[in-house]
């Protein structure tokens, strides 16, 4: 008796331990608590489990289930295991509050559909056969009110019940195959035929969504807004009010000819032509909606809470900045920390996030990089938009430095800034545009630099910053260092490594004989035996090794989906990144994974094996016919197929970001254990055996 | 031939340690191989032959499936990555065909003919390098090229399980080998070896440029060994299993 009530007390207590956030220091969402069984249990139960549930009128369509089961299993998993996904987080755990709200008065439902938020900025909400809604956060960044993000909820929840994901798949084949209705279609029609169908679920979700959001107490008057961030989903956030005098000082000030450009209207098009898509347009599923929501009126704005919404709103605001810093959209970055910033001016995260935005500006701008099209901008925003688009790579640079200085002085402490810095003074040094006398206000430099010279000057200590100019030519960037080997065995390491950490280390396998082509069940056994590869070969090599492997998750294991999260985060930049070689936006982050794994050594490992059937069998018949003898070797040859196997290790450095080591091989070879096993075994031995 | 493995491996393998890396760091391979030929170009034990080519030397069977087999062991040992030096030691076993003089039942002198056995072993060293970019697998799993050196010495026996000599002196003669193929792990530690060889023994070569009706009984039998040597090496399939223990 008493456990029923101190239970949830301690939950209260420590979730909301775990839960506030600090917007001052903001800390990106990472998963949170014990790990949900959709991340846990393994994707050939999970098929299983389908398989034994799936009801089939014909041998045909339970081939055409088993199929699309076996896929999608295997394809939510994925998406599951790609760090996106969040779970237990203040995001989702309120979105799954608003989900048993709206489904109150379906108690069949409630547990049985789970929601998670996901890290991307595109404004969408989707779901799965499986009864998982994915929710965006680039959507939860838009949305008013907990009523519209009720209404989003209705509709995705009919996906499931309506199972309109396997509808859509088994009509795609049938439109592919054309079966039934579609026997006489041709071959241009087949695109407009899957268009046409998958509105027409569209429409039901929206139809037989409004009628569950009916059901609930939440606004029917807030619907309508909905089509509106709809309708202007693709365009960036507008700034409330743009004053380039935030960039400014007393002496450091951009010329007004630099803002020629200034649109005030927003002209997103809501009845735009949907032959070709997959939802109706705007317009038509605005109408149908409002049609059927007719003249009912009433219901709440927030049942769950405001403040709570509002909180989740702006940490998907304050992700969206961090999302598209990570995607190098460096101006929508800006903008948007802009926009935080009116309202945040104390979070060191906002302040920090201008001046990577302006960080990357700069790399971008010195490499020719920079692209903008003014006519997406609109409002305030455009004048921010011009700004940035006319300044010159020198005065982009001017302008990081001086707002990265300032984060500097706030906190010494902090790396990241730091390198940025560091960095930007080099490229300059590199271009022949720096020197300490630059920053010299007592000097008269002309017209070019007539405002970039004052930058500094209303920086705390703005000889600070020329003592760096002055250590950084001191140090001038050396060559980078040529790395050791061929292209696809890259060496570049330079102290003996104790430890390794290997990220989700991935299998993929094909077999080009067969009707279901790709093997996800045995390749995810191979996946979950890698764990066992890798720690062997490290034993031998007396290497360290630890394995962040989401196929072999425990519900206790949340610390390797945390560290899954920012390391996939940082590759995808790194690779983003490729010759431009940025100061990660996130490097303070996983500098921080790279403090609690005990290494700054990371590697992303893989394979993927092809088997297809040989060709010239006719010849080698027509060759034992003559030659009895060679019957033995032809029948061998007959019998084996053709294999090939693709193998890749990747180590970075995650402090230097340096990629360390690179093993890419094209074999021409069947897969087998062992072959993964020795080259699991190579490339750890190169790392144990490589320091330069 | 074993001092100068042991000084391989003393010397060579050190200098390579650091950058071998072997099948799991184990680099050492041992091999039992069958080596089975067509036999085309020359008889096998039993004297079967695949075509009948209408030679003095047909031992008037013919049999489709006829093959040589040259049992070898070879210990290879990787000094580099993508190369492996071996020892290695076969048993020659083929047939062929000898003279000798007879009377018939006027007494008269006769030359006749009659299937022998060739009996005698090989040893010498294999040089295995393993075609990396080509397969790129890590030796020893995957594609190579070998070059070898042995040294054959052959007698003619009655039949094959006979010890007495035919000739006085054994044939000795080097055999330069090449070879190409695949080394694939079929179990844990345990590999399968396909490929084919050629091999080129530097035997005295009358059999190609002489007629055998001038030859005298002696003549006959020592070359006609000469041409089985050089035969049997000339081509043979290569088929092998192996074990790598450390």
């Amino acid at each position: 008796m008493m456990m029923k009530f101190l239970l949830p007390g301690l939950m209260v207590l420590l979730g909301g331990a775990v839960l506030a956030q600090n917007f001052d220091q903001y800390k990106t969402l990472v998963p949170a608590g014990p790990i949900p069984r959709d991340f846990t249990e393994k994707s050939f139960v999970k098929v299983a489990a389908e398989f034994k549930n799936m009801s089939a009128s014909s041998t045909s369509s339970r081939r055409t289930k088993s199929r699309f089961y076996l896929e999608s299993t295997f394809s939510i998993d994925d998406f599951l295991s790609s760090g996106s996904v969040l779970f237990n987080d203040q995001v989702s755990l309120y979105l799954r509050d608003v989900l048993n709200e709206v489904l109150k008065p379906y108690p069949h439902l409630i547990g049985k559909v789970r929601i998670y938020a996901v890290k991307s900025p595109v404004v969408n909400a989707f779901t799965t056969n499986n009864g998982i809604i994915f929710v965006n956060l680039g959507l939860l960044s838009r949305l008013e009110n907990e009523a519209q993000l009720a209404f989003v909820l209705s509709h995705e929840v009919i996906h499931y019940e309506k199972q309109h994901i396997l509808n859509a798949y088994i009509t795609g084949l049938d439109i592919d195959r054309r079966n039934g209705n579609y026997k006489n279609i041709s071959s241009e029609e087949r695109g407009f035929a899957k268009s046409t169908y998958s509105k027409e679920l569209e429409s039901e979700a929206d139809q037989a969504g409004s009628e569950i959001f009916l059901k609930s107490n939440y606004s029917k008057d807030s619907v309508e807004g909905i089509f509106t961030i709809l309708k202007y989903a693709d365009l960036p956030l507008s700034l409330k009010k743009f004053d380039k005098r935030i960039f400014e000082s007393r002496r450091y000030v951009f010329q007004d000819s630099l803002m020629r450009f200034e649109k005030t209207s927003l002209d997103a098009d809501e009845d735009y032509d949907d032959s070709k898509s997959s939802h109706p347009n705007v317009r038509k599923r605005k109408e149908a909606v409002l049609r059927k929501i007719g003249g009912k009126r009433g219901g709440k704005l927030f049942i769950i809470s405001e403040s709570a919404f509002h909180t989740v709103k702006k940490i998907a605001r304050y992700e969206m900045i961090r999302m598209q810093l990570l995607e190098h959209q460096f101006l929508y970055a800006l903008n948007g920390a802009l926009d935080l910033q009116s309202t945040n001016p104390h979070s060191d995260f906002v302040r920090e996030s201008v001046a990577k935005s302006l960080y990357g500006i700069a790399k971008q701008k010195s490499y020719d990089e920079f692209e903008v099209s003014l006519e997406e901008w609109n409002d305030e925003s455009s004048k921010l938009a011009s700004l940035i688009k006319n300044i010159d790579s020198y005065e982009a640079h001017v302008l990081a430095l001086r707002h990265l200085y300032k984060c500097r002085e706030n906190n010494l402490a902090n790396k990241e800034i730091d390198l940025m810095i560091r960095d930007l003074v080099q490229s300059l040094i590199a271009t022949g545009d720096l020197s300490p006398d630059r920053f010299d206000i007592s000097k008269d430099w002309g017209n070019r630099q007539r405002y970039t010279q004052y930058a500094f000057e209303d920086a705390e200590r703005p000889s600070g910053f020329i003592e760096i100019v002055k250590s950084e030519l001191k140090n001038p960037r050396a060559e980078r260092k040529q790395a050791s080997g061929r292209y696809n065995e890259i060496t570049m390491i330079t102290e003996d490594i104790d430890k390794i950490v290997v990220v989700n280390p991935k299998y993929r396998k094909t077999d080009r004989r067969k009707r279901q082509r790709t093997r996800h069940i045995q390749a995810e056994k191979v996946v979950i035996d890698m764990n066992e590869k890798i720690h062997a070969s490290a034993g031998k090599l007396n290497l360290l090794s630890e394995i962040l492997n989401t196929n072999t998750l425990t519900p206790t294991e949340v610390r390797t989906m945390q560290s899954n999260t920012i390391l996939n985060d940082w590759l995808q930049e790194q690779f983003r990144s490729g010759d431009q070689r940025m100061i990660s936006p996130i490097y303070n982050e996983v500098a921080e994974v790279a403090a609690i794994h005990k290494t700054d050594h990371f590697l992303w490992l893989g394979c993927s094996s092809v088997i297809q059937k040989k060709k010239g069998k006719g010849y080698l018949i027509a060759s034992a016919a003559i030659m009895p003898s060679i019957l033995p070797w032809s029948a061998a040859y007959f019998f084996t197929p053709r294999g090939r196997t693709y193998y890749f290790a990747l180590m970075f450095n995650v402090k230097t970001q340096e990629l360390e080591l690179s093993d890419l091989r094209s074999m021409s070879m069947k897969d087998s254990a062992s072959l993964l096993e020795s080259n699991i075994f190579y490339t750890l031995f190169r790392i144990s055996n490589a320091k330069e | 031939m074993s001092r100068l493995f042991i000084l391989i491996i003393v010397f060579a393998g050190p200098a390579g340690f650091g950058q071998v890396p072997g099948y799991l760091g184990k680099r050492f391979t041992f091999f039992m191989d069958a080596n089975p030929a067509p036999a085309l170009l020359v008889q096998n034990t039993n004297n079967a032959l695949v075509l009948n080519n209408d030679d003095p030397s047909y031992a008037g069977k013919k049999n489709s499936f006829a093959f040589n087999f040259r049992p070898q062991l070879t210990m290879d040992y990787l000094i580099h990555r993508d190369v492996s030096v071996g020892l290695t030691f076969s048993y020659v076993m083929t047939g062929t065909t000898r003279s000798f003089s007879s009377t018939d039942e006027a007494n008269q002198p006769l030359r006749m003919f009659d299937g022998a056995s060739v009996k005698g072993e090989s040893a010498g060293l294999v040089f295995k390098f393993f075609r990396f970019r080509h397969s790129s697998s890590i030796p020893p799993i995957g594609m190579y090229k070998t070059i070898s050196l042995q040294v054959t010495r052959a007698n003619t026996y009655d039949h094959f399980n006979s010890k007495e000599k035919i000739l006085l002196e054994d044939v000795v003669a080097p055999v330069l080998g090449f070879g190409i193929g695949r080394q694939t792990i079929l179990a844990r530690n345990l590999l399968l070896k396909t490929g084919v060889e050629f091999g080129f023994a530097i035997v005295p070569y009358h059999f190609l440029t002489e007629s055998a009706d001038d030859w005298s009984a002696e003549q006959f039998t020592t070359y006609r060994l000469h041409q089985s040597i050089f035969s049997y090496h000339l081509f043979n399939f290569s088929v092998g299993l192996g074990y790598i223990p450390f």
